[in-house]
């Protein structure tokens, strides 16, 4: 394989593993628990920018030609962690303000303000990441690894993204299919219902709010130090909707559907357009990218709510191990 | 104060108004321990905004509502529900794509097992845990004729079935009280009798439930004491038959 199918190829891995963290930060959020972040990308966002600040050094360094908060050089993989930590310290602020005192559509309409006014501000306050310019130079964790080719270092953050993917889809097969996720779901099926059975469904919203920003920051800080670079126009308010997408087409609340759906929506889209016969303008494509995006949420919130693959109904089988005396006997499933 | 004779619950001067409607105007009466209490009155009187009030779900402007010799007005619905009151709604309220065995267990009062922490680590004992309730679900379902319909989405059910499947989801927290907000309403001739028989069953166990109902029939022969509201009121506490004979409740039924 030529370097350049290679760098092609892991890009590909990259994208997949990365829209697919995110899609399960939001799928928590939206998919599960019913929270209509309209701010999710924000929270990618500041895992992206604080990996950055964590991991570049000194803002004196490179000739001092970007500037930023905190600047400190931390070895992998506290960046990462760090940025985790502040996502969800983030959404947890931010989830205090909107999702105590408004009602679910109100929420909605407040975290689009809030998106929209986070790229204001951090575009007009330079000295809190660069501006509109955006950080560059972010060094990715695998190219501090002495004795292997570029190629290998390459793969070597594939491997990284991997795993963090890996762990996070177990941990959301853990958390949904728990007498936790149940909670979650009731929330989301009825919140008058899930109150009156002792729940606090506020509490519900605020943790999904705080994970799923934690996991949106994750996708973030991995994207940042692969692509080497993060600026505002990475993450304009249209972006979230990319993922509410990947959720919708992928099914609401299924752990393998929202990771298919992602790759499909945020990576297939983006790779299909460029093979189709109507030249290589970047407007263009980009455009077409949204118009087929904005489609797709049509089609499928109409002809197939429940998405690709829907999620699974929960079952309670006997177990074999008391075969009692002709009485139902134990469940053995999960809620 | 919590002797055996002592009524659960012991609402006093409950009020609710909506932009200058009074809703409910100083509402008085206490729900003995044990009785299935009934209250009725025509529409609008304020009975479905007195149960609310008593579940949390609505704050009311003045009054108290003291169970078990606690203050419980103004507590928001997941506080008063903890302490045991449990309600069900006008309309019948499940949680529609989540299965019907599902619905019910989330009747199980709050337990450690909801945690984030146990989910991710403590799956062994959750598990376990879980078993026996999902046993004691199944129990119910028996009881209940809903046996077939534990994996059915409770979004797919009958009017009459969604009622059965939230008085289930209800019994499962062995409430200390049991609200229950006009339990034939959008409920089938069939399933209608299955219903009464259930809750004259849950009397017999010794629960202590609030009916409301506004079919006078059905009151009568289910509830001692019953409460009277109308226009926000109490006209009369007692018994149904005395009831009856007041002239203020007829009219209040003949007006309403």
């Amino acid at each position: 394989m030529s370097a350049a199918t290679q760098y092609y190829l892991a890009t590909i891995l990259v994208y997949i593993a990365v829209n697919a963290i995110a899609a399960w930060g939001l799928d928590l959020q939206f998919g599960v628990t019913g929270v209509l972040n309209f701010a999710f990308v924000l929270f990618q966002a500041a895992g992206a920018y604080v990996a950055a600040m964590l991991s570049l050094g000194p803002s004196s360094a490179d000739g001092g030609f970007q500037r930023y908060l905190i600047g400190v050089h931390l070895p992998f993989p506290l960046p990462i962690l760090g940025a985790m930590l502040f996502g969800g310290v983030l959404s947890g602020l931010i989830g205090l303000i909107t999702l105590r005192r408004l009602r679910s559509d109100y929420q909605a309409m407040v975290m689009l303000v809030v998106s929209v006014v986070a790229t204001v501000v951090v575009e007009s306050v330079i000295s809190l990441a660069n501006g509109s310019a955006g950080l560059s130079l972010i060094p990715n964790p695998a190219d501090g690894l002495n004795g292997l080719t570029r190629q290998a270092q390459t793969w070597v953050f594939v491997a990284i993204c991997a795993v963090c993917t890996l762990i996070v889809g177990i941990l959301m097969y853990a958390l949904l299919y728990s007498p936790y996720g149940r909670v979650l779901r009731g929330t989301r099926e009825n919140e008058a219902a899930i109150e009156a059975m002792g729940r606090n469904a506020t509490a519900a919203r605020m943790q999904v709010f705080v994970l799923g920003g934690a996991l949106g920051a994750l996708s973030g800080a991995l994207l940042a130090e692969f692509i080497g670079a993060w600026a505002p126009s990475d993450w304009l308010y249209p972006e979230t909707f990319v993922f509410f997408t990947a959720v919708i087409v992928g099914g609401r609340g299924s752990v393998l559907g929202v990771a298919v759906g992602s790759a499909l929506v945020c990576v297939g889209v983006q790779q299909a357009v460029q093979y189709l016969p109507i030249g290589s303008d970047p407007t263009v494509l980009a455009s077409l990218e949204w118009i087929i995006t904005g489609l797709l949420t049509m089609l499928f919130l109409w002809a197939r709510p429940q998405g690709l693959l829907p999620e699974r109904r929960r079952r309670f089988t006997e177990t074999a191990t008391q075969p009692a005396e002709g009485s139902p006997g134990a469940g053995g499933g999960t809620g | 104060m919590t002797a055996q004779d002592e009524p659960l619950v012991v609402v006093e001067g409950l009020a609710k108004s909506y932009g200058g409607v009074r809703a409910v105007d100083g509402v008085s009466f206490a729900i003995p321990r044990g009785s299935l209490t009934g209250m009725i009155g025509p529409n609008g009187a304020g009975k479905s905004t007195v149960l609310g009030m008593i579940a949390g779900a609505i704050r009311p402007d003045r009054g108290s509502i003291v169970l078990d010799g606690r203050e419980i007005a103004g507590l928001p619905s997941h506080r008063v529900a903890r302490l045991g009151v449990i309600r069900t709604f006008q309309a019948a309220s499940v949680f529609p794509r989540m299965t019907v065995l599902e619905n019910l267990l989330l009747g199980v009062p709050p337990w450690w097992g909801e945690g984030i922490a146990p989910a991710l680590f403590a799956r062994p004992r959750w598990r376990s845990q879980e078993r026996e309730q999902v046993q004691r679900a199944r129990g119910l379902l028996d009881r209940l004729g809903l046996s077939s319909m534990a994996d059915t989405y409770a979004g797919q059910l009958s009017g009459g079935q969604k009622r059965l499947v939230e008085i289930g989801r209800a019994m499962m927290a062995r409430p200390k009280l049991l609200l229950l907000d006009e339990p034939m309403a959008g409920v089938s001739r069939t399933l209608a009798p299955a219903i009464e028989a259930l809750v004259a069953e849950l009397r017999q166990d010794g629960m202590t439930v609030l009916l409301i109902e506004h079919e006078l029939a059905l009151v009568e022969r289910l509830c001692s004491p019953v409460v009277v509201l109308a226009q926000g009121r109490v006209l009369h506490r007692g018994e149904m038959a005395e009831a009856r004979a007041n002239p203020e409740v007829r009219r209040a039924y003949l007006v309403g």
